[in-house]
């Protein structure tokens, strides 16, 4: 058996959960669209772009001069910096909505032009970036520190568990990464299937013909879609910067094709589908980048979402036939 | 048939074959023009113009597969990859050295055949990529076609022993003439030659197809796939075909640039040149052979020449590819120079302002 | 009695759990116009789907001239001899009527690319044979002055008379028809019934699922009954007029349905 699916395996898990926590987080944004449209909102990477800029520029003017103090200081920075990340990717969703999309809907023009649209609005969204900031990666300053939390081979217990276990170390960021995305994640399935603005949703994505007969204005909920995609896809840009450091102009396209994938594994249309699907496909491609080595991840990633598509296109979770 | 273009009235007639006189005397001073124009040019401009005809060449596969059939590839670019890595590896410039490589018989011959043989490469790598993923649904197809084309830039990134990596396969030979001897170099001219001729066949090969029952077939598919079944249109035979002719007509394409640029990296294959190619279907008209050219000329063409005056312009590039997309799919869905029936179909409240000849 | 030009046995469709045509016998000769009628939901368009390949059925089979269809993608069944109109109109809306014609009519034809490519002989006779047999069924069907009209621009009863032009130029044996008549006003109606007893003695044996019954009446020989996807009832339609089953299938769901749904 190589590394990879050994003794490296836990450590590769933990990894794995966190980045695909934050796939998972794109993903539903992809997932809620589609249910509502049955499209594929094709510059929703560039909404998670932009809530990482939006962290990495608050952020980058809240840390003092000579590094933060102190862990608390840190993590009020970030949470500061979370409300323009947040807010970025919602404003951006619903813009997004408004130009590339909706003078289409009015014409109902085929589905080809909205892929081309938003492809458009992808171009022009990262590269208004790039003129502004540049396009070399931008370096966050640190704001709290990585640490292991997680140590099984130091503690009282060591002894008695096996050599493979003993080396699991699980980093506070993984762990912070995934617990806030799990939040963020159960706070909209909540939303959608408690509240009234969620049933609408629901409604649309059911039979937006039918909902529309019945009083369900249906460009408000397709706005409030957005929005809520928007702000999970922001929020995702802030964990991502955080946690790997960096931002830039193109830092959407990987995870936004990536999340969709997630978003198909999962089956499209469905919330927690985009959240199993996400882990999923973090985990795979994590192990995988271990045992093929790390250039090869993303290949990894693009063969699970053809073979999804040719294999099983409802996705696990999935009721509708993606052909 | 198609060529009548419908006004009301008895004068139908009269005016068509007006119209096609003006649009044919249009397009003998064009041809004329393309044919001159390398002489009166510097050296820069004259690389572009074979820049240019490369992308013209791309453009026109790519129509086939999102104009007439409408298919969204992109992952189209990956064609054109596998069409330079074939000649890059196989004329013995790569870390593989076939045994035929370095014979004087290759150095003569060797660029004309691998551009036929790059023709059965593609179509089989079309047809193999095509025959699973062209089940799918448009949206599918296009993320599956870009994952396909982000992983044949991985695997050229990677495999050292084969593409030689990131750093690519250099000093790539330069055509040569047969018999005669005559070496391409480095000079832009004899390829821009050489694309013009390649560009004509492809725009004989492409007009004739969209006429006969194959371009009414992709046509009907485009419009309604249930309908075009049940009328006995073998649709998936069908859009394999629009995807091979595509591949094929990339794959050219490719062995054109390899041997120009004597030079291959996997840079040169990522999915923003899928945009770009798209970009100028697009702007040119979905659906329009000259619409592709003219996309070409306008998305490759006047950003290069505007660089010569202007390079600090060229970080706008991209965006302004961006706002034309998003505007196109907005106020001129049927682009620049429409197909005569892409256009009915795009722009529901339209108006049939039909230019009568190409822009380029 | 003729040999059968379709036959149908024991054709069955299970949606999930929901049996949507259950064991559905039909036999029609050749130079019929037969009637499928039923009320909405009984299973008349996925029987239709069954015979032509849209959908596969879970059981029975379907002869065309005793040659077993099932299985068969739908454009070859078209080529074997059937060819539908749809319920909802489906025409190729951009391109001229008359291409519409031509792209049934492709499905005679055999030249392939290369012949177009090189322009082979075979692939001009195809294509002039094309448009003059294409404006020949235009003018069959009586739209032969909007050849040149891209289809979406005529009149929703001539995009009716296209779509049976369209499908009569894969020059089939059995036509189906999924409600023609839907939509139109009764002198549509009118020459509607027409064009199908004209298509009929072009020798074109006609299925055809209606709603209108002034219509089945006027055309029909023979009609078969579908309820809840079972063939009820079979027969002339005075005979069926009488039937207490079709009776009850109309007028008894439909009263209840009215009670529930209010």
């Amino acid at each position: 058996m190589p590394d990879c699916l050994t003794s490296e395996l836990p450590f590769r898990l933990a990894g794995g959960l966190s980045t695909g926590a934050v796939y998972a987080m794109i993903a539903l944004g992809y997932t809620l669209v589609y249910g509502v449209l049955q499209l594929i909102n094709f510059a929703h990477s560039e909404v998670f772009m932009l809530g990482a800029l939006g962290a990495f520029l608050t952020v980058s003017r809240l840390v003092p001069d000579g590094g933060v103090t102190s862990e608390a200081q840190g993590i009020l920075i970030l949470l500061a910096a979370a409300v323009p990340a947040v807010l970025l990717g919602g404003l951006a969703a619903v813009a997004l909505e408004r130009v590339a999309y909706r003078p289409l809907r009015r014409r109902n023009a085929p589905r080809l032009a909205y892929l081309i649209s938003a492809i458009g609005a992808s171009l022009f969204l990262s590269n208004s970036v790039r003129i502004w900031r540049g396009p070399n990666f931008e370096t966050l300053p640190r704001t709290i520190q990585s640490r292991i939390v997680l140590d099984l081979g130091n503690t009282f217990f060591s002894g008695i568990l096996p050599e493979s276990v003993q080396r699991v170390r699980i980093q506070n960021r993984d762990i912070i990464v995934f617990l806030v995305a799990m939040a963020a994640m159960i706070a909209v399935d909540q939303f959608i299937n408690r509240s009234r603005t969620g049933r609408g949703i629901r409604a649309v994505a059911q039979d937006s013909e039918t909902a529309g007969l019945m009083g369900v204005n249906i460009n408000k909920v397709i706005t409030v879609t957005f929005i809520i995609g928007g702000l999970l896809a922001g929020a995702a840009g802030l964990l991502f910067a955080w946690s790997f450091g960096v931002t830039r102009f193109q830092i959407g396209f990987l995870p936004g094709v990536k999340a969709f994938t997630a978003a198909v594994l999962g089956g499209i249309g469905n919330i927690r589908g985009a959240l199993l699907g996400g882990l999923l496909l973090g985990v795979f491609e994590n192990v995988a980048a271990g045992c093929f080595g790390v250039q090869w991840r993303d290949v990894v990633a693009f063969l699970i979402l053809v073979l999804v598509l040719l294999f099983r296109p409802t996705g696990l979770m999935g009721d509708r036939e993606a052909t | 048939m198609n060529t009548a273009v419908s006004t009301d009235g008895g004068t139908r007639n009269g005016n068509a074959r007006q119209r096609r006189m003006v649009v044919n005397a249009g397009l003998v001073l064009l041809t004329l023009f393309c044919v001159v124009i390398p002489h009166f040019v510097s050296l820069a401009a004259q690389e572009i113009l074979v820049l240019i005809a490369i992308f013209s060449l791309l453009a026109l596969g790519l129509n086939v597969v999102v104009g007439f059939a409408g298919l969204l590839d992109l992952g189209y670019i990956a064609f054109y990859a596998t069409g330079a890595y074939t000649w890059g590896i196989l004329s013995g410039a790569g870390p593989i050295k076939p045994p035929f490589a370095g014979t004087d018989f290759w150095a003569e011959w060797g660029f004309w055949i691998i551009l036929l043989v790059v023709l059965a490469v593609n179509m089989c790598i079309g047809t193999m990529l095509g025959s699973p993923t062209l089940r799918l649904r448009g949206d599918y197809l296009a993320i599956v076609t870009l994952g396909f084309g982000e992983i044949v830039r991985i695997v050229a990134n990677n495999l050292d022993g084969v593409t030689g990596a990131a750093l690519g396969i250099s000093r790539i030979p330069h055509p040569r003439i047969p018999i005669i001897g005559y070496d391409f170099g480095l000079d832009p001219v004899p390829y821009y030659y050489l694309l013009l001729l390649l560009l004509v066949a492809g725009i004989i090969v492409i007009t004739r197809l969209d006429h006969s029952r194959i371009g009414r077939a992709w046509i009907a598919i485009r419009e309604d796939e249930v309908a075009a079944e049940a009328m006995g249109v073998p649709t998936l035979r069908m859009k394999l075909l629009a995807f091979a002719i595509g591949a094929t007509t990339a794959g050219v394409a490719g062995v054109v640039f390899a041997s120009k640029s004597n030079f291959v990296s996997p840079a040169s294959f990522d999915v923003f040149a899928s945009f770009l190619v798209l970009c100028a279907v697009v702007l040119g008209g979905m659906g329009s052979i000259p619409g592709s050219l003219a996309g070409a000329f306008v998305i490759v063409g006047v950003p290069s020449f505007l660089q010569l005056r202007f390079p600090e312009l060229d970080e706008y590039r991209y965006w302004t590819f961006g706002i034309i997309l998003v505007a196109m799919m907005i106020f001129r869905p049927q682009g620049l120079i429409p197909s005569k029936r892409r256009e009915a179909e795009l722009a529901l409240e339209g108006d049939p302002d039909i230019p009568a000849e190409p822009a380029a | 009695m003729a040999e059968a030009l379709l036959s149908a046995g024991k054709v069955t469709k299970v949606f999930g759990g929901l049996t949507a045509v259950r064991e559905v016998d039909l036999t029609i000769s050749p130079g019929e116009i037969r009637g499928l009628i039923g009320p909405n939901g009984a299973g008349k368009t996925t029987f239709f789907n069954c015979i032509t390949g849209v959908y596969k059925p879970d059981g029975g089979e379907v002869l065309l001239e005793g040659r077993r269809l099932n299985g068969l993608k739908p454009h070859k069944i078209t080529r074997a001899g059937i060819a539908r109109t749809f319920q909802q109109i489906r025409l190729f809306g951009e391109m001229t009527a008359l291409e519409n014609v031509e792209v049934g009519l492709d499905a005679r034809h055999r030249a392939g690319a290369i012949s177009a490519i090189f322009n082979l002989p075979a692939h001009r006779r195809d294509n002039k044979e094309g448009s003059a047999e294409g404006l020949r069924l235009l003018r069959f069907v009586g739209i032969d002055r909007y050849a040149n009209e891209p289809a979406r621009n005529l009149s929703y009863g001539d995009q009716r008379r296209l779509e049976i032009a369209r499908a009569l130029g894969t020059k089939p044996k059995l036509l189906l028809l999924d409600e023609p008549a839907a939509g139109m006003n009764p002198k549509e109606k009118e020459g509607l019934m027409e064009l199908i007893r004209k298509i009929r003695d072009s020798e074109v044996t006609i299925l055809l699922i209606e709603h209108d019954m002034k219509v089945v009446m006027g055309v029909c020989e023979r009609v078969a009954v579908l309820d809840h996807g079972e063939k009820i009832a079979e027969g002339p339609p005075e005979q069926l007029q009488k039937d207490p089953r079709v009776i009850e299938a109309y007028l008894g769901r439909g009263a209840v349905e009215d009670a529930a749904g209010a």
